[in-house]
């Protein structure tokens, strides 16, 4: 298979995943509301200290989009049914190629998701700082990625099982704790106007673990859901 | 087909050999570990290591030889890898939760808390245990032998990452958690006094031989599963084998 046929099969695995989440709209109207809900109810929980409030937003931010971001990815799992993957093996989607267009998927499911709770929390939260925008998006960039990755390699994992709403996150989350500690501590710094790079760095070191791990293992994982 | 007895399912002369060897040395290192001198600072509570340490030692071996056994699986598609590597992370499992239980009760004593959030090594072996719990979670899940391999070598390849992060977060990162003592670059310059390095030697030898003991007794009787599996024929969970009754009348009979 040549570089182009397998960035095409990619490209067509991104759109094939956007419009079934386009049709479907459970990140939109679903996901996304509950996650702002969760926003809103943390700090009756912590109690009202506005200082408080203030500080943690950034933090409750990333939180809120880890643990309800990871069933936007774990998604793609569920909905590709038997049939659907034995057409696909057979018209010769490259594994590899599937991983990472369901990952992109995922990825910019996830972004837009960012991106729409952050003036919420924002508003709720308060927090101070001068912003340093190009650094934020480039955090956000780098760790809905990174969530990505790790929700379709999850999602693969748990495809088929009886127990893949409650196992995958549980699968999921544990190895998203560095992209929450850099999210949010990079968030904070941003905010600072102070240094991002090492969270990035560690952003992207990730990223790249999980691309190459994932490409290599996505045949024989093919092999176990086909 | 000859009907199984009971001596087919008795353990073979190495595993209790083994297990001999293992006990020996537990007692030895007991004994080491009780009559060694109480730390200057830390008093008896420093004892705790001599446990909390090897623990973590036989953890980080048993989650690397399910590493090579998983790897080893992919190649040739063995179940006897497959046994192994699931075998060894039970194992490291139950290593790493008393590994987590002794630092707690260790760090209450000598830090005046159980858990200290600005600990980078306490919060990785934590995320180290509910990564391979999952590892358990997901074994039990798949009920299909070849579907329940595959999917666990993937992720017990996926999840060692995470060791040697645990590992090396004490270098990395500034943090409460004394540095690399044992398994450090400068193996020579050791910083572990005298009085302690033989009980803790010891004691590093006894768990290493009780990993390889309760490795070869959890090898067998998951192979005994598996046979008696294949046996009655069926791997289904028993919910899904009861089916309502066929009543009298019902689809036109």
């Amino acid at each position: 298979m040549t570089a182009t046929t397998f960035w095409k099969q990619v490209t067509w695995v991104v759109h094939k995943d956007l419009r079934v989440e386009w049709r479907g709209g459970e990140t939109l109207w679903m996901a996304t509301p509950f996650a702002a809900l969760a926003l809103l109810l943390a700090p009756l929980a912590t109690g009202t200290d506005t200082a408080l409030i203030r500080r943690i937003g950034p933090g409750m931010l990333w939180l809120v989009v880890i643990l309800f971001g990871m069933t936007i990815s774990l998604r793609p799992g569920s909905y590709d049914s038997r049939p659907v993957r034995d057409l696909l093996t057979l018209n010769g989607l490259d594994p590899a190629a599937d991983y990472l267009g369901k990952s992109l998927a995922g990825t910019l499911m996830l972004f837009g998701v960012t991106v729409a709770l952050t003036p919420i929390m924002i508003v709720l939260y308060a927090p101070q700082g001068n912003p340093h925008w190009v650094g934020l998006a480039v955090l956000a960039i780098t760790g809905t990625l990174g969530m990505g990755l790790l929700g379709t390699l999850v999602g693969t994992l748990v495809r088929g099982l009886r127990v893949r709403t409650a196992l995958g996150p549980l699968l999921a989350v544990p190895p998203a704790v560095p992209v929450l500690l850099a999210t949010s501590r990079g968030t904070d710094s941003a905010l600072s106007q102070g240094s991002i790079l090492t969270w990035l760095l560690l952003l992207i070191g990730m990223d790249l673990a999980l691309i190459i791990l994932g490409v290599l293992l996505a045949g024989p994982l093919n092999e176990t859901t086909a | 087909m000859r009907r199984p007895t009971l001596a087919d399912t008795a353990p073979p002369k190495t595993p209790v050999l083994i297990g001999a060897v293992s006990l020996c040395l537990l007692v030895g290192a007991l004994y080491l570990a009780l009559t060694a001198p109480p730390d200057q600072q830390q008093g008896e509570a420093a004892k705790l290591l001599f446990v909390h340490v090897p623990s973590i030692i036989t953890a980080y071996i048993a989650y690397g030889i399910g590493l090579i056994s998983a790897i080893w699986y992919l190649i040739r598609r063995s179940m006897a890898a497959d046994r192994i590597s699931s075998s060894a992370i039970e194992i490291g499992v139950v290593f790493t939760a008393i590994t987590l239980a002794t630092g707690m009760i260790w760090g209450r004593y000598v830090w005046g808390v159980w858990w200290d959030w600005g600990d980078a090594r306490m919060i990785s072996t934590a995320v180290l245990f509910f990564l391979y719990l999952g590892y358990l979670a997901l074994r039990r899940s798949i009920q299909d032998p070849r579907i329940r391999a595959g999917r666990c070598a993937v992720l017990g390849i996926v999840a060692f990452v995470q060791v040697p992060i645990v590992h090396y977060s004490v270098l990395w990162m500034r943090t409460l958690h004394q540095g690399a003592t044992i398994i450090r670059p400068d193996l020579a310059n050791s910083t572990v006094d005298s009085a302690f390095g033989l009980p803790l030697g010891v004691s590093i030898l006894a768990f290493l031989s009780l990993l390889l003991f309760l490795m070869s007794v959890r090898v067998r009787v998951t192979s005994l599963e598996d046979d008696l599996s294949r046996r009655l024929g069926t791997d289904q969970p028993v919910g899904a084998l009861i089916v309502p009754p066929r009543l009298q009348g019902e689809n036109g009979g």
